[in-house]
């Protein structure tokens, strides 16, 4: 079977390079037989794209082990749910599940549009037909993921999947991460499209906008799944810790963020065309950088870098795409101009632009702290690692900034926002923040966290108001009930209050931030019958049992946790694991520590099972108490439900 | 091997022939009115979620009397511009 898989993709590659002389034909002929035969290569190139990660799924599942990919990444003890999501775990198959996605959303777009942006169109279909060409060279010609083992002896058994990616949440959170990633080829496509045929109408700016919007939710959804896997998972406490490989995800999702913002105004007011354009090519230049980042290797080291194959594709194809787009934008400059101007400094418009020149402040401050070690190294040969402490001092403050912005927004008008307007619309909010500002003074609060917390409650309060002023003025005239009145005012500008709850969201996820800067962590060895004291609560071991699974060995801590007054609060049970114990080679066991956490609105209880020492039966534990992160997943959840909001379809008028 | 080789073989002659079909139809002609239409019909709806918002904003007193009513006259003049485009493109 992996011939036919092997077979689909070089078959894919033969039909990609035809669909781009197709269509090319017919820009020249406008023969629209033509036309149609480009649009069903491109539907059977993306077909055979899948055909290919369909083949490659089977023979993860069914263990398949003269595949060489299969062989790494998977075994006869991996369950099924992990057999599957190898498919992206290593170098192979996640290019080939790039090309996957890239596939299914091109299907969409040719089958969606095909009646359409008839100018565009050709165009779209060729700027997606290369960026597969790009991928299925990878695929067929460096990284083919239905190699054969390099191996002169029947290989009896896979090396499994690595104990930290046997994660439900790391099961689903790269699949979400790359539906965003690659999503924004979308928006690219058109966005280019539009250039090479001077189309500056507003139909394709709504195509995308949609588009871009729903990119962005999975980039969000992804985003979010990758803290709450480091959280659960990783065993250091926290959910984001600045490494490239968030840094990868996090730089387009605040530029597609920032284009989500501006589009708007295109949309409205036609202005920011040129601003516009070149944040749609950088969001997908960053997409495209962020799978280089993680797949080149260069992040390790410059050196694996050059070594490696794929690392300077990667880098030409980014080189080309910025050559071509932004020579492009260039050469079309006088068309993009808009005429209008914004009117005055308190317009939502200069709150949303604003707002674009903070995220892209933070997106640079990003770029440049995730690159900086690799241009050390290739310039002065030492490698200068820039952690964490230098993204949070500097994206902090620009953070605040940010949220200050959220709810500013709401509320400035479009034009202009009246001098009264101005007065009543902020006079809420900004007691709401200084009364916060006091309180948490009192309290003792000082620093980043006060300054946090008050400009949540201001954003807060921002939000509710619009809420309540709307809600407040369909019950005065539709002589609706507060319900009604909501699901009403909701329904008639989905865009707006969708938008207000991702907006909730993001305060939420403040708060959950600003939890971090109270977190308490202790690091202990106990026997069982003994307790240790922290943050308030006393943790006794109750017992360590033993347990053989079928893919790992397993230590099981429990661990009752009581209060200050002695009342039971929760048990827990950290593991200890040994993945590959059967394995006679000692180096290929894995250890791997399970944790245990006890989740509330107010904090987490932590619980980490470093290890055991059989002599005098001690096992080592790290305790920690983490402040108001529920609110960071609480906050993920209004993000999503926001977007949800906002990309719900208008119910269709019936004749 | 055979099960394969047939297979690959279906999907290559499947696939060549789903492709080359339309080229062994008669060519159509492409209406650059319908574009235009789809456009203008676009534009109107955009002018009346515009008409909507504004609507919204002066509702909850975010803009003032006199801003309202010049946008809004703006705004209503596009429409009608649109609208008459539409007509025009119909006769």
């Amino acid at each position: 079977m992996p011939i036919v898989g092997s077979v689909s993709l070089s078959l894919a590659f033969g039909f990609s390079i035809l669909t781009l002389i197709v269509i090319s034909l017919y820009l020249r002929t406008n023969d629209t037989r033509l036309m149609e035969t480009g649009r069903r290569m491109s539907l059977i190139v993306s077909g055979l794209s899948l055909v290919a990660t369909f083949v490659l799924l089977f023979e993860l599942v069914t263990s398949n082990f003269d595949i060489d990919y299969v062989a790494h990444y998977t075994s006869f003890e991996t369950p099924l749910l992990y057999k599957l999501s190898a498919l992206w775990a290593g170098q192979a198959g996640s290019l080939l599940f790039w090309l996957a996605i890239l596939s299914f959303y091109t299907i969409i777009v040719v089958l969606r549009y095909r009646f359409q942006h008839h100018s565009l169109m050709p165009w779209v279909i060729i700027i997606l037909t290369t960026i597969q060409v790009f991928f299925l060279l990878l695929t067929v010609f460096v990284a083919n993921p239905f190699g054969p083992t390099k191996a002169d002896f029947v290989v009896q058994n896979g090396m499994g999947l690595n104990p930290l990616l046997q994660n439900v949440t790391m099961a689903i959170h790269p699949p979400t991460l790359y539906l965003g990633y690659v999503g924004f080829a979308i928006p690219f496509a058109f966005a280019l499209a539009s250039l090479i045929t001077r189309d500056v109408n507003p139909m394709w700016i709504r195509s995308i906008r949609k588009w871009t919007l729903i990119t962005w939710g999975w980039l969000t959804i992804g985003i979010i799944l990758g803290g709450w896997w480091a959280y659960q998972e990783l065993g250091w406490g926290g959910y984001w810790a600045w490494d490239p490989v968030e840094n990868a995800s996090f730089m387009p999702w605040l530029t597609g963020t920032a284009l989500l913002h501006s589009i708007i105004i295109q949309e409205k007011k036609n202005m920011l065309r040129v601003w516009n354009m070149t944040l749609v090519i950088i969001t997908f230049t960053l997409s495209i950088f962020g799978t280089f980042l993680t797949r080149s290797g260069v992040m390790s080291s410059v050196h694996s870098f050059a070594q490696s194959a794929i690392g300077p594709l990667f880098l030409y194809f980014i080189a080309l795409i910025l050559i071509v787009s932004f020579g492009l934008l260039f050469s079309r400059l006088s068309i993009l101009k808009s005429e209008k101007r914004i009117e005055s400094f308190t317009s939502r418009e200069s709150g949303f632009l604003f707002n674009n020149v903070i995220f892209i402040v933070m997106c640079f401050t990003v770029f440049w702290g995730t690159i900086f070690p690799v241009l050390s190294e290739a310039v002065r040969g030492t490698k200068i690692t820039v952690g964490a402490p230098f993204f949070n001092q500097v994206n902090i403050p620009i953070g605040l900034v940010l949220l200050f912005l959220t709810g500013v927004g709401p509320l400035l008008a479009w034009r202009k926002t009246s001098k009264t307007g101005f007065i009543r619309n902020f006079s809420i909010p900004l007691l709401a923040m200084v009364i916060a500002l006091i309180v948490f003074m009192v309290i003792g609060y000082r620093g980043y966290t006060i300054v946090s917390f008050s400009l949540a409650a201001f954003v807060l309060s921002a939000i509710t108001v619009e809420f309540a002023r709307g809600i407040s003025v369909r019950i005065r005239k539709q002589k609706e009930n507060v319900f009604q009145a909501l699901m009403a005012m909701v329904a008639r500008n989905k865009g707006r209050y969708g938008g207000y709850v991702v907006h909730l969201g993001i305060v939420f996820m403040f708060i959950g931030f600003t939890g971090h800067a109270f977190d308490q962590e202790k690091e202990f060895g106990i026997k069982v019958g003994e307790s240790e004291h922290i943050a308030g609560y006393d943790f006794e071991l109750m017992s360590v049992q033993e347990e053989e699974r079928p893919n790992h060995y397993a230590w099981i801590a429990d661990i009752r946790v009581t209060d200050l007054e002695g009342e039971f609060v929760t048990r827990l049970v950290p593991e200890k694991r040994i993945y590959f114990y059967r394995d006679p080679n000692p180096n290929r066991q894995q250890p791997h520590s399970e944790l245990s956490i006890y989740e509330t609105v107010m904090k987490d209880i932590y619980s980490i099972f470093n290890g055991i020492e059989s002599e005098n039966q001690t096992a080592y534990f790290k305790i920690m108490v983490n402040p108001l992160v529920w609110w960071v997943w609480f906050g993920g959840y209004f993000m999503v439900f926001g977007t949800i909001i906002a990309l719900w379809p208008n119910r269709k008028k019936v004749a | 091997m055979i099960l394969e080789f047939f297979l690959i073989s279906v999907m290559f002659i499947a696939s060549a022939l789903y492709a080359v079909y339309p080229l062994f139809q008669p060519a159509q002609a492409l209406s650059s009115d319908v574009e235009i239409q789809e456009t203008l019909h676009l534009k109107k709806r955009v002018f009346y979620q515009e008409i909507k918002e504004l609507d919204i904003d002066y509702e909850l007193g975010n803009i003032s009397q006199e801003d309202y009513t010049i946008a809004r006259d703006e705004l209503k003049r596009s429409v009608s511009i649109v609208i008459k485009d539409i007509k025009q493109l119909n006769k």
